[in-house]
């Protein structure tokens, strides 16, 4: 009876009764860092991250040796990662860039998609490389027109790469490779819980996901959910951080954490779909401790 | 403990809150933020302890399940007993030895 998350029809009526809840142990006991923790969870979960950034600081400042916090406010406020991560119950580390895309390369890439839109392809997964739409349901524009993609694209995310890497304290990788796709969930697509590096992609470590969209945005859902990582003692973390699809903006997370998108619901024109340009950053660590 | 027919079961959800949803029951533990869901047989028993007395016994349990389903009582005390543990385990009941034995429970709000 333990489930990693609840239903998505119940998140919004669980996540306010149980702030409510917790601001009631709160206004009892205000320097209860169990119960800051748990408030910043909701926030984050609802992809509020600035309220679950104030939250944070606060859990800080009452427990200044909380080590979950002190890295929770680096991954929310945009710093670098602490040297040491916490043992357990931490969240996914991200950096998200929300201007990364100017208008004019979102209007592009949409003109590009749909000129092109009878390439793309369904979404494989696994090794077998198979279709299977219980846990992913998806379009892929095929490699030869992601070239014209590539050739303009990747400049532009190799220049931020450098930041990117040292926010996440991983800028001893030698990056030996960047894949790029893009992919459109159409209404009903998503996919569920998984990690970009396994048997296909162990050296894969870092994804990154840039979304784009038509204005305003035609689609609901489509939210990536990056999972914490368990807790001591097992079992699944609960909480997660909501990232919305902002067009224009983008994503880097390591390759290893569990993630997954929830179901988008649009109209059924192709340009209603929730467009990304995705990867992975391939290569080694060169810290044989990393 | 083994259960008993005579055993008592109490509700100590104060640390959850829960929502009904397609015809499960979801609930957080809202300090530890963990999720739990009852459907079906398991949801069924969680609707028989939630009634108006708080200090139901698995008996009485055992005997309404009985009659709504077709199971004789000793599989169906099993399936309720290994159940009622889980729900022990997380927090959202209390089980209580004979009847006899047991403490009033404080009225539910």
């Amino acid at each position: 009876m333990l489930t990693i998350a609840p239903p998505q029809a119940a998140e919004e009526e669980l996540f306010d009764k149980a702030e409510a809840a917790l601001r009631r142990m709160l206004a009892v006991e205000p320097r209860n860092a169990a119960v800051l923790a748990r408030l910043g969870d909701i926030a984050r979960c609802r992809g509020d991250f600035a309220a679950a950034l104030t939250v944070c600081r606060r859990l800080l400042a009452v427990a200044p040796d909380d080590a979950s916090a002190a890295w929770a406010v680096a991954v929310l406020g945009g710093d670098r990662l602490p040297e040491a991560p916490p043992p357990a119950g931490r969240i996914a580390p991200f950096v998200r860039l929300t201007d990364f895309l100017p208008p004019a390369s979102r209007e592009r890439l949409l003109r590009d998609v749909s000129a092109a839109s009878e390439r793309f392809a369904p979404a494989k997964v696994g090794p077998a490389e198979k279709i299977d739409r219980d846990v992913r349901n998806a379009l892929v524009l095929d490699e030869p027109t992601t070239r014209n993609v590539r050739s303009w694209f990747l400049p532009k995310l190799r220049a931020v790469l450098p930041e990117v890497l040292r926010r996440l304290r991983m800028e001893d990788l030698d990056v030996r490779r960047i894949e790029l796709r893009v992919t459109v969930h159409l209404n009903g697509g998503f996919y569920v819980t998984h990690r970009d590096d396994g048997d296909v992609g162990r050296d894969r470590l870092v994804s990154w996901v840039c979304y784009f969209h038509r204005a305003p945005r035609p689609f609901t859902g489509g939210d990536l959910l990056l999972h914490d990582t368990g807790r001591a003692g097992g079992g699944p973390a609960g909480a997660f951080s909501r990232i919305e699809p902002l067009c224009g903006s983008i994503v880097f997370f390591p390759s290893d954490c569990l993630h997954e998108i929830t179901p988008v619901a649009c109209g059924a024109e192709f340009g209603d779909g929730r467009f990304t340009v995705n990867g992975w950053v391939r290569g080694v660590r060169r810290r044989t401790d990393a | 403990m083994p259960l008993e027919l005579t055993s008592r079961v109490r509700l100590t959800s104060d640390d959850f809150v829960d929502a009904s949803v397609d015809g499960e029951l979801v609930f957080m533990n809202v300090l530890e933020f963990r999720f739990h869901s009852l459907r079906d047989t398991g949801l069924r028993v969680w609707q028989l302890l939630d009634g108006d007395d708080d200090r139901a016994t698995v008996g009485a349990v055992v005997t309404a399940l009985c009659d709504e389903f077709e199971v004789d009582a000793d599989t169906c005390l099993k399936d309720v007993s290994v159940l009622l543990e889980e729900l022990r385990e997380v927090g959202l009941v209390e089980l209580q030895g004979e009847a006899s034995d047991a403490e009033p429970a404080a009225p539910r709000p």
